[in-house]
């Protein structure tokens, strides 16, 4: 597969993902530094966040996700929700992206915890945790449409 | 002379093909390379979208995030592209993010096209941004079309180098064809061309090895065959003394040789191309000629017009041509000198014939003039043997008159013969006739004169001999009569020999082989040539006074008429012998029956009715003398002096035969006869025609005017009363004791009877027999004398026969024999 066609595949998973998505759930939640100018984004520039294919914010931070462990629940729900494809499609993406761009995947977290730390500790910080786990020491970034 | 050439050379042909390539190898050049360019411009601009496309992709989050710094890095790596002028990124509204190389302020419309700027000509695209379903913005960029530009300005120049390479490797290519093929041929066309007009001097200078300049060379040579034989031809045209015209058929002259041009005065060459109506009007029988499809037809009488519109006459014949154009070939011989010669010719000829006329005109009329005295004469002498009263001197002289008379008669004769003879006119009259009878006479006649003359003449007759023939009794006897003569007037010593026989040879053909020996002085060599030419006579000839000299040239003529040639073998000194042969037919009818010329009538039988004789003459002492002896025989007689009074003294007397002469005043004997033979009874009347003229011409006239026959003057007392004879059916009492006329040698024959020679022993008639079978004469005389040993009246009665040579009378006489 050439480069071009990976392109395109992954466009296209990202078109058909949002649709069968539906609505967002509350179980989870996207967490930045208390600092960012942002209250809420749109789920696209969220996902393009997670991918990495915006590297730094607006005012200059580094843009600086946190994935979490493939054994956090909602996980699950993050992929297919925010991002809109599958964990194999984006196991692709990664290979793909670090073949093509140089970019590496974003480091995993341990567990909720440690994302609320790696988002507190960094202005460009971003991850998600499950809404329970929510607390002040970071900002939550509201979805929107 | 202005040789152009045709539109369609082979050089013109070069040069189309030529340029033919050469647009080809062009417009070939040229839309390859508006194709190389559009498709270059494709690629180009493919290749500019998908930059777009790829940068698009990068470029969306970076919108979204609005992050410049990094927008502004995503376009400076497109840099890279060697084609790349400039980019830029637009936000959805359409308003200016970032830009790299100077772009230009055009709105992002999602559409492409092409500017100009300082770096040369740009190609604009621009694509709008999408991710995520959602129209980021535009991206525009600018793709330098100069790199592609020079690249295609490279390939024109290539193209255009190579058109005109090829241009010039065509044009060289052609420019050698052309000298090496086109340049020959032309040269050859040119020649051919020339020599077509005429030009036959022309030279093809081709030296090339190739096909051409073979071509060339065999031209030449074919050329010059063609030369040698158009001046082979030409000789003969110029050599000819007659006119000869080629015409087509379109009637124009074709050709026409010099003789033409000097018969008719034109120029040399005027007439090519004229119709031959120009000429002659006489053509129409050339083209009768050519519509019969006959291949040559000649002797045409036609006209041909000179210049200045003199006819002349030609002799034209015509032959038809076996080439394409159906030309005919028509030769004229002029024909003035010949009419010329021929009208000369024509008037020489009538000259001639009116003096040939002339002249058998003056014999015709001198013959009668002499024959009419000549008749009383003889007759009146023949009369006065009759007197038994005349003493032997004066009958002596009476013959002397008479033998005179005859011979003279033979004299004219003669002269008229060879006359005839020289003017054509004497022909052959074959009849069946006694041979021997003939030969009989002629002993007859000459015995006596070889006798006189102390000569012995002897006839030898083959046994074989046929006794009677077909052939011309007259002449033959002439003939005969002239050899036997002239032997026995030169021939002073010795023996004359006649020698007869007919001889069957491979061919069937019987001939009659004559000769006649003597033993006379000879004729020498030298005269022999000239002997038979007409008054040409020998030395001996004229040593012996008397003679025409005509005798043997008439004899000559006569046996050539029958197809035989009198030679002559002679030696001075040793006598001559003259021999010929003729061709003769062996007679099947009946003997003609001999005539009795020999035996001198003395009256009509007593038993006779009395038979009337009406003598028609203008000259009284003709009429006299036929009157005399005319009433001694026993006729009644009455005379008439004109053909008038001969019609009225028939009409009221009715004789039963008129001798009429021919020649009257008042009514001619001709007249007479026809008015006579037009009345009822007419015919009943014999008319014996007396005419002392020669020619053969005037007798069947006489004939054909209801004559039953005629009698030449001078009138022969014997052969007058025979011919009455004839017609009137009389018997007459002869006198047996006495010889008359001028052959009076006749001896007559004694009486003999069967009874008489019954008595003779049988041994000497079964000999006689078998001599006269096997026709030895000298056995047959000796048995005769023998027969005169007992009897000698018999024996002379058998001797006379024997020496006639009437083996038929003596066979007869044989045969009632006892057995």
């Amino acid at each position: 597969m050439t480069r071009r066609q990976y392109i395109r595949l992954a466009i296209g998973v990202l078109c058909a993902s949002r649709k069968a998505l539906g609505k967002f759930t509350d179980e989870f939640a996207v967490i930045v530094h208390p600092s960012n100018r942002f209250d809420t984004l749109s789920r696209s520039k969220v996902s393009y966040l997670f991918l990495r294919k915006v590297s730094r914010w607006p005012w200059g931070a580094e843009v600086a996700p946190l994935d979490l462990a493939q054994s956090e629940p909602i996980r699950r729900l993050f992929v297919q929700q925010v991002l809109g494809i599958s964990e194999e499609q984006l196991a692709a993406y990664w290979i793909d992206q670090r073949a093509t761009r140089g970019v590496s995947p974003p480091l995993q977290g341990r567990d909720v915890e440690a994302a609320k730390l790696w988002v507190a500790a960094r202005p460009g910080g971003i991850a998600y945790v499950p809404s329970s786990a929510l607390d002040a020491t970071v900002k939550i970034l509201r979805i929107g449409s | 002379m202005i040789f152009r050439l045709p539109l369609r050379s082979i050089r013109t042909k070069f040069l189309l093909v030529g340029f033919a390539a050469v647009l080809l190898s062009g417009s070939v050049s040229f839309f390859m390379a508006a194709e190389q360019r559009r498709q270059m411009e494709d690629q180009l601009r493919s290749g500019a979208v998908n930059l777009a496309r790829q940068t698009e992709f990068v470029m969306a989050p970076l919108i979204a995030f609005d992050s410049r710094d990094e927008m502004k890095k995503a376009l400076e790596l497109l840099r890279t592209n060697p084609d790349f002028a400039w980019a830029r990124v637009s936000d959805e509204t359409g308003t200016p993010l970032v830009s790299v190389g100077g772009a230009p302020p055009t709105r992002c419309d999602g559409k492409s096209g092409k500017e100009l700027s300082d770096n040369g000509v740009v190609l604009r695209v621009s694509t709008p941004i999408v991710d995520g379903g959602k129209t980021w913005g535009c991206l525009q960029l600018g793709i330098s079309e100069e790199r592609s530009r020079d690249s295609a300005k490279r390939l024109w120049t290539i193209t255009i180098i190579g058109a005109l390479m090829t241009i010039l490797v065509t044009l060289a290519c052609g420019a050698y064809l052309a000298r090496t093929i086109a340049y020959p041929v032309t040269r050859l066309a040119e020649a051919v061309s020339r020599i077509e007009h005429g030009e036959w001097d022309t030279r093809i200078d081709v030296s090339s090895g190739d096909e051409v300049g073979l071509l060339a060379r065999s031209f030449q040579s074919m050329m010059q065959e063609l030369r040698r034989s158009k001046n082979y031809v030409d000789d003969i045209l110029h050599s000819m003394n007659d006119s000869l015209v080629v015409v087509d058929k379109e009637r124009k002259i074709r050709t026409a040789n010099p003789a033409t041009y000097s018969l008719l005065g034109y120029a040399e060459g005027q007439l090519v191309g004229e119709p031959i109506e120009r000429i002659t009007s006489g053509i129409g029988l050339l083209d009768a000629a050519r519509l019969r499809g006959e291949e040559s037809s000649s002797g045409f009488e036609i006209e041909y017009v000179a210049q200045d519109g003199l006819k002349i006459p030609v002799l034209a014949s015509v032959a038809r041509m076996d080439d394409h154009n159906d030309s005919v070939i028509c030769m004229a011989q002029d024909m003035r000198e010949r009419n010329r010669g021929e009208r000369e010719l024509l008037s020489a000829k009538e000259a001639a014939e009116s003096a040939n006329r002339a002249k058998s005109a003056f014999l015709a009329n001198m013959s009668h003039e002499i024959r009419t005295p000549l008749n009383a004469i003889m007759g009146y002498s023949q009369l006065m043997l009759r007197d038994s009263n005349l003493g032997s001197g004066a009958k002596e002289n009476l013959n002397i008159i008479n033998r005179s008379g005859v011979n003279l008669l033979a004299l004219i004769n003669d002269i008229l013969d060879m006359s005839k003879i020289e003017a054509g006119h004497v022909k052959l009259n074959p009849a069946p006739f006694d041979l021997l009878g003939l030969v009989k006479d002629l002993e007859i006649m000459f015995r006596l004169r070889a006798e006189t003359k102390g000569l012995k003449l002897e006839v030898d007759i083959s046994p074989d001999c046929k006794r009677s023939i077909e052939s011309d009794q007259g002449k033959m006897r002439q003939v005969l009569v002239n050899l036997l003569g002239n032997a026995v007037k030169f021939t002073e010593r010795g023996s004359i020999t006649l020698r007869m026989s007919t001889v069957q040879r491979e061919d069937h053909q019987m001939w009659l082989s004559t000769r006649v020996e003597d033993t006379g002085p000879g004729i020498a060599a030298e005269e022999q040539a000239g002997l038979f030419r007409p008054f040409v006579q020998s030395q001996s000839g004229r040593d012996v006074q008397g003679g025409t000299g005509l005798g043997l040239a008439i004899s000559q003529q006569f046996i050539r008429l029958m197809g035989g040639e009198i030679r002559l073998a002679s030696e001075v000194g040793a006598g001559s012998t003259f021999y010929f042969e003729v061709p003769v037919q062996p007679a099947n009818g009946g003997i003609v029956s001999r005539q009795m010329a020999t035996r001198r009538v003395a009256g009509l039988q007593p038993t006779q009715q009395a038979r009337q004789v009406l003598v028609v003459d203008d000259d009284a002492n003709n009429r006299g003398w036929l009157t005399t002896l005319l009433k001694i025989i026993g006729f009644s007689v009455r005379e008439a002096k004109d053909g008038a009074e001969a019609i009225r003294l028939w009409q009221e007397w009715k004789p039963d035969l008129i001798l009429m002469d021919v020649r009257m005043p008042v009514m001619d004997g001709m007249e007479a006869t026809s008015r006579i033979r037009q009345q009822p009874g007419g015919t009943d009347t014999v008319i014996i025609a007396l005419t002392a003229s020669a020619m053969d011409e005037e007798r069947r006239v006489v004939l054909q005017n209801g004559a039953n026959d005629f009698v030449s003057k001078p009138c022969q007392e014997d052969e007058l009363l025979q011919k009455m004879q004839t017609h009137l059916n009389v018997s007459y009492l002869y006198d047996d004791t006495e010889a008359h006329g001028s052959d009076a040698g006749a001896t007559p024959r004694p009486e003999l009877t069967r009874g008489a020679v019954q008595e003779l022993p049988r041994e000497l008639v079964v000999g006689l027999q078998l001599a006269i079978r096997n026709g030895e004469k000298a056995r047959l005389n000796e048995l005769i004398e023998r027969v005169g040993e007992r009897d000698a009246k018999i024996s002379r009665a058998l001797k006379k026969l024997a020496d006639d040579y009437d083996y038929d009378a003596l066979t007869h006489l044989l045969e009632g024999a006892p057995e």
